[in-house]
């Protein structure tokens, strides 16, 4: 009976469709490698191999329904020894719904993240990968979770204002691999984002972003009880797009003190700040198809004598050309390859702390089409 | 009783064979003006002549249709397809092909003004029927819609479905479907309305008009990304750096 009620409203939907109903499939395929200056018996490195899946469809002028997943099979190689994981990562299924309230051009989008993924996979990971305040890990295995974002235009001359406030509920995640702190059960903690930004729109399609952003994570739990506190995370940009020529970007990001807590007992702020400032600049010029674009990014040093608190220095540079097939279809091919080093990473033959260098590699090819 | 049913028969083929007839009422390759009011005129392709339109003139490929202020036409293509034209409109008749029984080719060049197709299904898919604008090219697979022309140097052309499926190939030869809906609106050969598709693949959506509530919530979730990986990297890490390699020259 739910089938036949579940068919019926595809069908409906379906059917329904009018001139503005379209949608988007992308297909990729992407290799991941890095090494480092490490020594045995700690040789860091390894691969990831990743088939990304988008696809969304626009039933309505109003109304787009997105799911994103990828499988990923990765090889690291680590001071703790060698992991392998053939595995989906979570999925995340969203819709986005476009409306006017208060008279003003709204967003409302909710988000699942529906937990497909290998939980254990960013403990094991983490001694072998690029440390993640460089490159983010590619790999979400985490608990249920549900976000919702709202936002306003407020138009402003020929551009506009938005605001918009975002909530993150963080279900359960399964913490039983590792085992590091004794952890038996971990929830991360949920989340509220307040952003703003002013967008200026130019001729030939260059529009102009300032940006503006806070995100507040509350406590994360171990065994129901407080355990640790990610400090309130600032962000600011500038960005410059011009879809035929230069894009350029300039950021900054600040952490203020992160809290922990000692068995179960109150958070309390950590006297030295684990999460140095960082900046950030990326550019990228277009020649028709063919696109270059890099990045340079850096961390200041943190005073943490308790987590790593060395920052460092990203640098990245890669093409991306696409190609046609079709009207309605085209294949992107990109490559990057970045220099990364981090500092206070590592120790030398003396047990005093240096600096580890790491060289990551991209190679990436995707498939779109509309459908 | 036998004439009733005689009747009933003759009737029945009647309507049966009369859309036949219908079709035939035009040659292959030409048209035919089914009514006209006010003053029509065509310039012929052949011999660069002008003829004031008339119900039953035939119209070839190559011609040209100029309706004035007041005036308004309907043509009867070979396939029984029918074109209104409206007031203040021009246009040529680009192809008028039947090069085998099956396929067909109807192409029309909208210079200004508004025509209204009701087009007869198309059963090969060698066949195609298109109305061109300001860049904009309209095709069909049996269907009702129409198209205008402002006629101006940066063109705005409109396009209405009314039945059917419309394909449209815009000025950077971007493929789309219209179904049945609003009117959908062209200027400079690209799309300017609100129900605009995604951009395709190798476009860019920066015309969207929410853009920059788009970006916010990219904003977001990328934030939700990095700071819970931030988490769960600081507490399932201790809180210590766990292992520090030893590092070569």
């Amino acid at each position: 009976m739910l089938k036949k009620n579940l068919k019926f409203l595809a069908l409906s939907m379906l059917m329904t469709t009018s001139a503005w109903a379209d949608g988007q499939l992308s297909l990729g395929a992407t290799y991941n490698g890095w090494n480092t200056n490490y020594q045995a018996p700690a040789q860091d490195n390894g691969y990831e191999f990743l088939v990304p899946v988008d696809i969304s469809y626009r039933f309505a002028p109003e109304l787009k329904l997105y799911g994103q997943g990828e499988f990923m099979a990765a090889n690291d190689v680590g001071s703790a020894g060698t992991y392998t994981l053939s595995n989906f990562s979570d999925t995340i299924l969203g819709a986005e719904l476009n409306f006017k309230s208060f008279g003003l051009s709204s967003l409302c989008n909710v988000a699942f993240n529906v937990p497909t993924g290998d939980t254990s996979w960013s403990t094991k990971e983490q001694n072998s990968i690029v440390p993640t305040q460089f490159i983010d890990s590619r790999y979400s295995g985490r608990g249920f979770g549900l976000s919702a974002f709202y936002g306003v235009a407020l138009p402003e001359g020929r551009g506009a204002y938005n605001v918009g406030v975002g909530y993150l509920y963080s279900g359960a995640f399964n913490p039983s691999y590792g085992n590091v702190t004794a952890i038996t059960a971990l929830k991360l903690g949920d989340a509220v984002f307040l952003a703003a930004n002013h967008i200026t729109p130019y001729q030939d399609d260059q529009n102009e972003i300032i940006r503006f952003s806070v995100y507040q994570s509350f406590a994360t739990l171990e065994n129901n009880q407080n355990y640790y506190q990610l400090g309130t995370n600032f962000n600011a940009s500038y960005n410059w797009s011009n879809p035929k020529a230069l894009s350029f970007e300039g950021g900054a990001q600040i952490y203020l003190p992160s809290s922990w807590s000692t068995n179960g007992g109150p958070l309390v702020t950590e006297v030295k700040n684990s999460n140095g400032p960082r900046v950030y600049a990326t550019a990228s010029y277009a020649f028709g198809d063919l696109s270059v674009a890099g990045v340079v990014k850096y961390i200041f040093q943190s005073d943490s004598t308790l987590n790593y608190n060395g920052g460092g220095l990203l640098a990245g540079l890669g093409p991306t050309y696409r190609f046609k097939l079709a009207e309605d279809s085209d294949i992107k091919l990109s490559g990057t390859a970045n220099y990364i080093n981090a500092n206070n990473n590592g120790t030398d033959v003396n047990g005093n702390l240096t600096s580890t260098q790491y060289i990551m590699w991209t190679i990436a090819t995707a498939y779109e089409v509309k459908l | 009783m036998v004439i009733k049913k005689m009747l009933m028969i003759f009737i029945l083929m009647g309507l049966i064979t009369a859309p036949l007839f219908a079709a035939d009422a035009s040659a292959p390759n030409q048209g035919i003006f089914t009514s006209v009011t006010g003053k029509v005129t065509v310039k012929t392709k052949k011999g660069h002549k002008t003829k004031k339109a008339q119900k039953d003139l035939t119209v070839s490929e190559g011609d040209r249709v100029i309706a004035n202020d007041d005036a308004k036409a309907t043509i009867r293509l070979f396939d029984g397809s029918s074109l209104e034209v409206s007031p203040k409109t021009e246009f040529v008749l680009s192809k008028l092909q039947k090069p085998t029984e099956q396929d067909k080719t109807i192409k029309f060049k909208l210079i200004v003004g508004e025509l209204l197709a009701a087009v007869e299904k198309l059963t090969t898919s060698k066949s195609s029927f298109e109305i061109e604008a300001g860049g904009v090219v309209c095709g069909v697979r049996g269907t009702k819609f129409s198209m205008n022309c402002d006629g101006k140097h940066n063109p705005q052309v409109q396009l209405h479905v009314f039945e059917g499926i419309v394909y449209t190939i815009d000025g950077k030869g971007n493929k789309f479907l219209f179904h049945p809906g609003p009117p959908i609106k062209f200027v400079n050969a690209q799309q300017s309305d609100n129900g605009k598709p995604n951009a395709p693949p190798s476009g860019n959506n920066n015309n969207d008009k929410n853009k920059g509530l788009n970006d916010l919530n990219g904003q977001f979730q990328s934030n939700i990304g990095l700071n819970q990986n931030k988490t769960l990297n600081t507490t399932q890490g201790g809180t210590n750096i766990t292992i520090k390699p030893v590092v070569g020259n």
